[in-house]
């Protein structure tokens, strides 16, 4: 099966100043398949939200190469590129909407014009119904929990029928256990649906649902093998006891997807 | 007593300045030396120790190994604290390679949590629901493993590339 999301080799950096150079991500290969969630955890300020701005096409990364389905997203027409994003990728962040309208109204909006007006709000309703937020359609963003929001956020992203939801760090206001409901339902989207997911969190208690995890620290991206590689070479004695492996390489794995 | 030969209460002298935080008493560090002696690490002379070439070689090694699982903070402190500029980049490498097998046990401990969890649903007795509180403490002692593996690894990059900043070569750790 091909893989919905790729990245390959993805660099990005921002020039700080004349002489500093902060390099954001460095080399960055993941794959996302159909049906799987993948987690990506790092603390605050690690480039999560960069990487998963490049995953949804909306930030070009100087070097590597963004597939979306096949297609590498850069090497297409501004309008050829904005069709297919539209159609395949759901972006999910908890951003406050500009416009302060009912919750259906804004969770209806990008499919209204495709649409109409009837079918847009019948399929947001629908998307509402199944993350569990019937109930807010008639509320207004300021009148909703953190939790709610969430949910509103992600109808809002599943309202087009995407076949990969990038999700930027949507649980990071919420209590523990909202945030677990949230990570089940992600899971229960990719299974039911042949989504895949790509989801960036603060907490590793948010990777629980997922069928794979990696991190990034200092732009990097480290993405582990299905198990713990052990007895990759010989053993070499601590005198106080404690024993290393030596590994003949190093930085196996790096990059790679499991 | 690579760098140079030293007396038992010397070499703890230095262990102290180098692990400030450890204690390290001048008995416990003899004893340490003897053994290091019958096992042909180090000779001694008067009270004096040095390294013989194969102690020299046996600390490279142990240096430039691999870090056990899961890394032992003393072990790796101690190999920070020793090692030299040149060997930061196989430290570095050390370190990634910990941050690998510790997410690799991450994603096997979410397996679990996933099947118990499933199980647990209408369940309420406590011997399973203890068994998930369980998981989850132990995630969060991963969580706080990797962060810190992560902020060290960090830092040897730093000063790697402080070190190469210096020297006026360009290489990269990760290369």
């Amino acid at each position: 099966m091909g893989a919905l999301l790729s990245l390959e080799g993805v660099g990005l950096h921002y020039q700080r100043g004349r002489r500093h150079v902060v390099e954001v991500l460095a080399d960055a290969t993941l794959e996302v398949l159909a049906g799987e969630v993948v987690c990506v955890w790092g603390q605050r300020g690690r480039g999560k939200t960069t990487l998963m701005r490049v995953a949804a096409g909306l930030e070009e990364p100087p070097v590597g190469r963004v597939s979306v389905d096949g297609s590498d997203v850069w090497e297409l027409s501004d309008r050829v590129r904005s069709q297919l994003l539209a159609r395949a990728v759901g972006w999910v962040t908890c951003a406050k909407p500009e416009l302060d309208i009912p919750v259906l109204e804004y969770v209806a909006i990008p499919v209204k014009v495709a649409l109409g007006r009837g079918s847009a709000s019948r399929r947001a309703k629908e998307a509402l119904a199944r993350v569990g937020a019937g109930e807010c359609e008639e509320q207004r963003w300021g009148s909703l929990s953190d939790g709610e929001r969430a949910l509103v956020a992600l109808a809002r992203a599943l309202v087009r029928a995407p076949r990969l939801l990038v999700v930027d760090d949507l649980t990071a206001m919420l209590r523990c256990r909202e945030a677990d409901e949230v990570a089940r339902l992600l899971a229960e989207l990719a299974r039911e649906r042949e989504l895949g997911v790509l989801a960036s969190v603060s907490s590793m208690e948010e990777t629980t649902w997922s069928d794979r995890m990696a991190t990034i620290s200092g732009g990097e991206l480290l993405v582990p093998p299905a198990s713990p590689r052990r007895g990759a070479g010989k053993v070499v004695e601590f005198p106080g006891g404690a024993r290393s492996e030596r590994v003949a390489g190093r930085g196996n794995g790096r990059g790679v997807s499991a | 007593m690579i760098e140079r030969p030293a007396t038992s209460s010397g070499v703890a002298q230095r262990l102290n300045e180098y692990l400030g935080s450890t204690q390290f008493a001048v008995q416990a560090v003899s004893k340490a030396l003897r053994r290091l002696e019958e096992q042909g690490f180090v000779r001694s002379a008067d009270g004096v120790y040095v390294a013989t070439p194969r102690g020299t070689e046996h600390f490279r090694d142990w240096l430039s190994a691999s870090l056990p699982l899961p890394p032992l903070r003393e072990e790796l402190l101690a190999k920070v604290a020793l090692c030299r500029g040149e060997d930061l980049p196989r430290l570095i490498g050390s370190v990634r390679d910990a941050e690998f097998a510790c997410l690799a046990m991450v994603g096997d401990l979410n397996r679990r949590m996933r099947e118990e969890r499933r199980i647990l649903e209408g369940v309420v007795q406590w011997r399973q629901r203890a068994c998930v509180i369980v998981m989850g403490g132990d995630l969060a002692w991963w969580e706080a493993r990797i962060t810190w593996l992560q902020n060290l690894r960090g830092q040897l990059e730093e000063e790697w590339q402080r070190l190469q900043g210096e020297s006026g070569a360009a290489s990269s750790p990760r290369a």
